[in-house]
């Protein structure tokens, strides 16, 4: 026997090995996780834009129809206040949607070509 | 070819073929990660991620390598990425440097001749660990370990000189 034989046989009794039985169904079970997350990640980021703009653009116009005294004829439970805490939320949400994109698009593995 | 068929499988979402794949690389990819870690959960959890991004990521597979290098390369850069926080956060190199090839509590250290290549391969410098695991375990070419570890490949040859210099020196008549 030659020595880079020897070595070889001497590594491969040597083999740490993985002492989990589940390992397998593990790594099937988080990677079909992380593929339905790959695959529905852009139409749900679309969307939550789409929604958090919607959102902004409308309770803009409220407050926009409130500060020319034309909402309260028809709505006028509303008030300035309510309206000013929609465009808050909305601009939160539109603000998430955004910046939670860009981590994930930072996070994303170099590793591949 | 079989690998090819498999890969095809795998790539059209067999959950056998992935489940054969995995267990095909996983304990090799396992030495490469704790050749580097050195910490047994850390390098189990590193190949864990890494199979998951390569089953998520089959698809971009390109077969311009052989499957286990690009998996190989995808673990050992996660080993590193892994080496790299853990001392920025500890601010020194803080694995655990208990691990060893050598076991006490192994049964099959019956023959001394294994034991001595153990101890001699515990010895070596890390490098030429990854450089050992690579070549015997994982028995990639020179140019394969050059992919995975970006190290030349000159540097790769004198270290595997080195090696077998070194263990033929201390085992002497052992090999």
């Amino acid at each position: 026997m030659n020595d880079d034989e020897f070595i070889k046989r001497s590594i491969r009794k040597g083999m740490q090995v993985i002492d989990d039985p589940d390992f397998t169904e593990k790594v099937i079970h988080a990677a079909s996780a992380a593929r339905s997350m790959k695959t529905q990640r852009p139409f749900m980021a679309f969307s939550s834009l789409v929604c958090g703009m919607l959102g902004l653009i409308v309770s803009s116009g409220f407050v926009v129809l409130y500060s020319v005294d034309a909402l309260p004829r028809y709505l006028p439970y509303i008030d300035m206040k309510s309206g000013m805490i929609v465009v808050g939320i909305s601009a939160t949400f539109l603000l998430y949607t955004l910046f939670s994109d860009l981590v994930a698009r930072s996070l994303r593995p170099k590793n591949f070509r | 070819m079989a690998q090819n068929l498999l890969i095809k499988q795998a790539v059209a979402g067999n959950r056998e073929a992935l489940a054969k794949l995995i267990d095909a690389y996983k304990d090799i990819a396992f030495n490469i990660a704790l050749s580097v870690v050195r910490n047994r959960e850390d390098a189990k959890d590193i190949v864990q991620e890494s199979l998951v991004k390569v089953v998520v990521y089959i698809d971009r597979f390109r077969e311009e390598s052989a499957f286990s290098t690009w998996l190989y390369r995808i673990v050992y850069n996660e080993s590193m990425r892994h080496v790299g926080q853990l001392s920025k956060r500890a601010g020194i190199d803080a694995r655990e440097l208990a691990w060893t090839f050598y076991r006490e509590d192994d049964a099959q250290l019956a023959d001394a001749r294994y034991i001595e290549v153990m101890k001699q391969i515990d010895k070596l410098s890390e490098r030429e660990r990854q450089v050992v695991i690579l070549f015997y375990l994982a028995e990639k070419s020179i140019k394969e370990i050059s992919d995975i570890t970006q190290m030349s490949i000159s540097n790769i040859k004198v270290n595997l000189h080195r090696i077998r210099r070194k263990l033929s020196e201390n085992l002497g008549t052992a090999i």
